[in-house]
């Protein structure tokens, strides 16, 4: 046993190390990456601001479903991406499921000089299908259609999450 | 550490090899999060500390995986003959820090989304293919973390269930395989290079490996195949 005991506790004792740093409570104050609510994201789309959902997950993911109008950049797309794509953008909202990977990407592009960059309040889009805002779902509706549906919720958001529920 | 493996601390083949094996996934994934300080200067969303954690754990633990079922397959006699014959205990060490860090993965993972949600969540807990690919992949990723532990416990136990009982710990090549398309599918830096083409090495050389070891097992007389 004592032969590799060294190797077993190295590992432990590096993780558990790593672990009391992550767990570090957050500093209050200034965010890394601002978020923005699901109400003031369908208030710029009502405006007809540029709004720009940039979905941060796995192409087979984006297929299966997404917010209506996204694009789908993943974290190691974004160093060959052409971010003129996002440059005039009024706000670039990053996001994934519960919205780790599109916090990473939002402070990429943040790093790549998209400093309107935001992630939900509400994380990710399952938080934007809890406030019953649609989606493109493959197989459901066009993008077009879906597209559509964001526009007209934006407009009614209350008939729209009644639409939902 | 065994005396056989201090030995090669020397060997700058070896050596290198292993700083380059190791350094890989570091250097890959710290230029996802550098500069690194922003994360502990500025608030960031709960849990996003401990989530890029678990993919580093992630990483380290098919590395680790990778090493120890490369070692597994070559046998003593192909070790002995590569100079590479480290011990029982080198291969004992590294397969139980590879359920470790396997392990941790997993829990940093379900931990950062607790954080996250404010919920426990049971549901990547659960097998389950039916709720889309990113559910599947890592519903495939807890298959091959239980299949390791029963590697691992079939190696634990041998002596004491026979001889035939060895070949279970033989369930760990599927495991591995398993965990590797889990990270190359799922994580983002797994497909960034350098570290994609570690990974493609990693499944090229396992998959040459076992096909010579079943060619060996079947083209020499019994007692001269490597065990």
């Amino acid at each position: 046993m004592s032969d590799y005991q060294p190797q077993v506790t190295g590992a432990a004792v590096t993780v558990l190390g790593m672990l009391l740093v992550a767990c570090a409570e957050s500093p209050p104050g200034q965010p890394l990456i601002p978020v923005v609510s699901t109400d003031e994201v369908l208030n710029l789309v009502r405006d007809g601001k540029k709004v720009v959902f940039v979905d941060a997950r796995e192409p087979a993911e984006f297929a299966e479903e997404h917010i209506p109008g996204a694009i789908n950049v993943t974290l190691r797309d974004i160093e060959s991406m052409d971010t003129d794509v996002l440059a005039d953008a009024d706000v670039v909202i990053a996001y994934c499921l519960k919205d780790f990977r599109g916090f990473e990407v939002a402070r990429a592009l943040d790093r790549a000089g998209i400093h309107a960059a935001r992630t939900l309040k509400e994380q990710g889009i399952n938080g934007w299908k809890a406030r019953g805002l649609p989606t493109y779902v493959a197989g459901h509706q066009s993008s077009v259609e879906a597209v559509n549906r964001l526009r007209a919720c934006a407009r009614d958001p209350e008939t729209c999450a009644k639409q939902s529920t | 550490m065994s005396a056989a493996l201090a030995r090669h601390w020397r060997d700058p083949l070896i050596i290198g090899g292993l700083l380059a094996v190791l350094g890989v996934p570091f250097v890959t994934w710290w230029s996802t999060v550098d500069p690194v300080s922003e994360y502990f200067r500025y608030a960031v969303p709960d849990g996003q500390r401990v989530y890029l954690l678990s993919k580093l754990v992630g990483l380290y633990a098919v590395i680790g995986f990778w090493i120890q079922a490369s070692y597994g397959i070559l046998g003593i006699t192909w070790r002995r003959q590569l100079r590479i014959e480290w011990g029982l205990g080198f291969h004992r060490g590294l397969g139980l820090s590879v359920l470790l860090l396997a392990a941790c993965h997993a829990m940093l993972f379900v931990a950062a989304v607790g954080m996250r949600t404010k919920h426990f969540p049971v549901q990547y807990l659960q097998i389950s293919f039916e709720d889309g690919f990113y559910r599947s992949m890592i519903a495939l990723g807890l298959i091959a973390l239980l299949v390791t532990l029963v590697a691992v416990i079939a190696a634990l136990t041998r002596s004491r269930f026979g001889p035939y009982f060895r070949y279970a710990h033989w369930v760990a090549l599927p495991a591995f395989l398993l965990a590797l398309f889990h990270s190359w599918r799922i994580g983002s830096e797994t497909r960034m290079s350098p570290l994609s083409v570690l990974y493609l090495l990693m499944l090229l050389s396992t998959t040459g490996l076992i096909v010579m070891r079943a060619f060996w097992a079947r083209g020499v007389p019994e007692g001269s195949q490597p065990r």
